[in-house]
C-alpha cells in the first residue's frame, strides 16, 4: 500500500515530463497520452518488481520508454498495410501543429534511439549512467549514441560554436 | 551549449499535459488503488475455488480426505472411480465409472456401487459381442484389415440430483456404429433405505394417469409452437407406463419422465423428455 501512495505521487508529480517525452517521440497528443496511460497500469500491475524505491524514477522512464517505442513499432506495421502516402501528409500536419510548442523539430528528425537518448541527457538534464539503466545498455554505447546525435544535428547547421 | 539548444531546450520543458488529459490521468490514478482490491481477492477466491474442483474431480483421495472435514459432507458424494481406456484388436472403449461415497450407511453405499459396477459390465460386454461381431461380418464381406476402423465407444455418467436423501443419476453408452445400440440407463436412490425410488412411489398409484395426461397436453404443445417436432401419435396416445418407467430428478426438483429413442418419435427427436410438475 505504501509502495503504491509514492508511486502515485511520483506520477502525478512528473506527469508532463512523462507526457512530453512520449509527445516528442510519437508527434500527436492523444497517442501521446495513450502512452503514458499505458505505462501507468504497467507499473501499477508490476509494482511487486519494484523493490527499491530510490529507484523509482529509472523504473518507470524504463515501463514509459518501452510503451513509447511499442508505439511506434505498431505505426510501422500498420504502414506496411495502409496507403504510405496518406499517413505520411497527416504526420506531416501534426510535426507543423508541434511547431507552435517547440523548436524541437529537428530533435523529431533524428533516428528514434538517438533522439531518446538527447532528450533524457540534455532535455531532461540526466546522467549517462542513468540513460544507460533506463535504457538498458551499457555507458558507452549511451554516450557514442550522444556524439553520433550532436554530430547529426551539427551538420544541420544548429551548432556554430 | 549554443543559443539553439538552449531554446529549444526551454520550450521542450514548457510543455505541459494538456488539462483535460492532466484531470482524466489524475482521476485515473485515484480509481486505480481502489479497483485493486477487489480483484486480488476474486483472483484468490477463485483459485481456491479451482483447486478444489479439479481436487475433488481428479482425485478420489483429496475428495474422501474432505469429507473427513465436519461440515463439507454433504458436497461430496460422486466420484469418478474409474477411467481407463480399453484399446484391443476389434474394440476402442472410454470408460468413466462413478462411485458414490460418504453416506453414512455403508451397506447402501456398497449396494449402489454395485449396482453401477454390474450395469457397466454388462454394458461393456454387450458391448464386445457387438464389437467382435461387427469385426466379423466385416471380414466375412470381404473388408480388408486395414481398412477395418474400430467402434468407439464412450461410457460416463450424469448426476442429476444428490442431496442427503436422495439421489439421481444415469449411466450412458454411445458409441459410433449406431445410435441404436446407445443406451442410458436411470437410476433414483434412496440412500437412508438403499432402495431404488420407483415412479409410483413419488406420484402414487394414479401414475399413469397422470404422466399420459401430462404428456400428452405438452406434446401437443411442442408440436403447436415447433414444426420441427414429430411424435408418433398413436404410441403417445396409447401410453403404457410402467412403475419402471425412467425417469430422473432434475435439480429443481422436479420429476423428469424420459422415454428411449423410437418409442415415441422419430430418431432425431432424441430422448423426449417431459418435466412432470408435483403440484397437483
Amino acid at each position: 500500500m505504501d509502495k503504491k501512495a509514492v508511486l502515485i505521487d511520483y506520477l502525478i508529480n512528473n506527469k508532463d515530463k512523462f507526457y512530453r517525452i512520449a509527445l516528442m517521440h510519437v508527434h500527436n497528443e492523444a497517442d501521446a497520452y495513450d502512452i503514458v496511460s499505458e505505462a501507468t497500469v504497467k507499473a501499477f500491475t508490476k509494482i511487486y518488481l519494484l523493490r527499491n524505491l530510490d529507484a523509482i524514477n529509472s523504473w518507470f522512464y524504463r515501463i514509459l520508454i518501452r510503451c513509447i517505442y511499442d508505439n511506434t513499432n505498431q505505426k510501422k506495421r500498420i504502414y506496411l498495410f495502409e496507403d504510405h502516402e496518406e499517413e505520411n501528409i497527416e504526420d506531416k500536419k501534426d510535426i507543423k501543429i508541434n511547431d507552435q510548442i517547440a523548436l524541437s523539430t529537428e530533435i523529431q528528425k533524428l533516428p528514434q534511439k538517438y533522439q531518446t537518448v538527447i532528450l533524457l541527457k540534455y532535455y531532461e538534464n540526466m546522467t549517462f549512467e542513468e540513460v544507460s539503466t533506463i535504457l538498458k545498455i551499457p555507458e558507452s554505447t549511451v554516450k557514442s549514441r550522444t556524439k553520433k546525435a550532436l554530430e547529426i544535428l551539427r551538420k544541420e547547421g544548429l551548432f556554430n560554436e | 551549449m549554443n543559443k539553439w539548444f538552449n531554446q529549444s531546450k526551454e520550450s521542450y520543458q514548457k510543455i505541459k499535459m494538456p488539462e483535460e488529459y492532466a484531470v482524466k490521468y489524475e482521476q485515473f490514478l485515484h480509481s486505480n488503488i481502489k479497483r485493486q482490491y477487489p480483484k486480488q481477492i476474486f483472483k484468490l477466491v477463485f483459485s481456491f475455488l479451482l483447486v478444489f474442483v479439479l481436487g475433488v474431480n481428479v482425485s478420489p483421495t483429496f475428495a474422501k480426505s474432505l469429507s473427513n472435514v465436519p461440515g463439507i459432507n454433504a458436497l461430496v458424494e460422486f466420484f469418478t472411480f474409474r477411467s481407463e481406456v480399453i484399446d484391443n484388436d476389434y474394440s476402442h472403449a472410454i470408460i468413466n465409472s462413478p462411485h458414490i461415497d460418504n453416506i453414512n450407511n455403508k451397506s447402501v453405499e456398497t449396494k449402489i456401487n454395485n449396482i453401477i459396477d454390474q450395469t457397466i459390465d454388462t454394458m461393456l460386454k454387450e458391448q464386445k459381442q457387438l464389437d467382435k461381431e461387427y469385426e466379423e461380418s466385416f471380414k466375412a464381406t470381404g473388408g480388408k484389415q486395414e481398412d477395418y476402423n474400430k467402434i468407439e465407444t464412450m461410457i460416463d455418467y450424469h448426476i442429476h440430483f444428490i442431496n442427503n436423501k436422495i439421489v439421481s443419476f444415469d449411466l450412458e453408452k454411445s458409441q459410433t456404429l449406431a445410435s441404436a445400440y446407445n443406451e442410458r440407463v436411470y437410476f433414483n436412490f434412496n440412500i437412508d433405505t438403499g432402495k431404488e425410488i420407483t415412479i409410483d412411489k413419488i406420484l402414487g398409484k394414479n401414475f399413469e394417469a397422470i404422466i399420459k395426461e401430462e404428456v400428452i397436453k405438452q406434446v401437443n404443445e411442442q408440436l403447436e409452437q415447433d414444426l420441427n417436432k414429430t411424435y408418433f401419435m398413436d404410441n403417445v396416445n396409447n401410453l403404457k407406463i410402467t412403475p419402471d418407467q425412467s425417469f430422473y430428478i432434475n435439480e429443481n426438483n422436479q420429476i423428469v419422465v424420459v422415454f428411449s429413442k423410437y418409442e415415441i418419435a422419430p430418431g432425431y427427436m432424441g430422448l423426449p423428455e417431459f418435466i412432470i410438475s408435483l403440484e397437483k
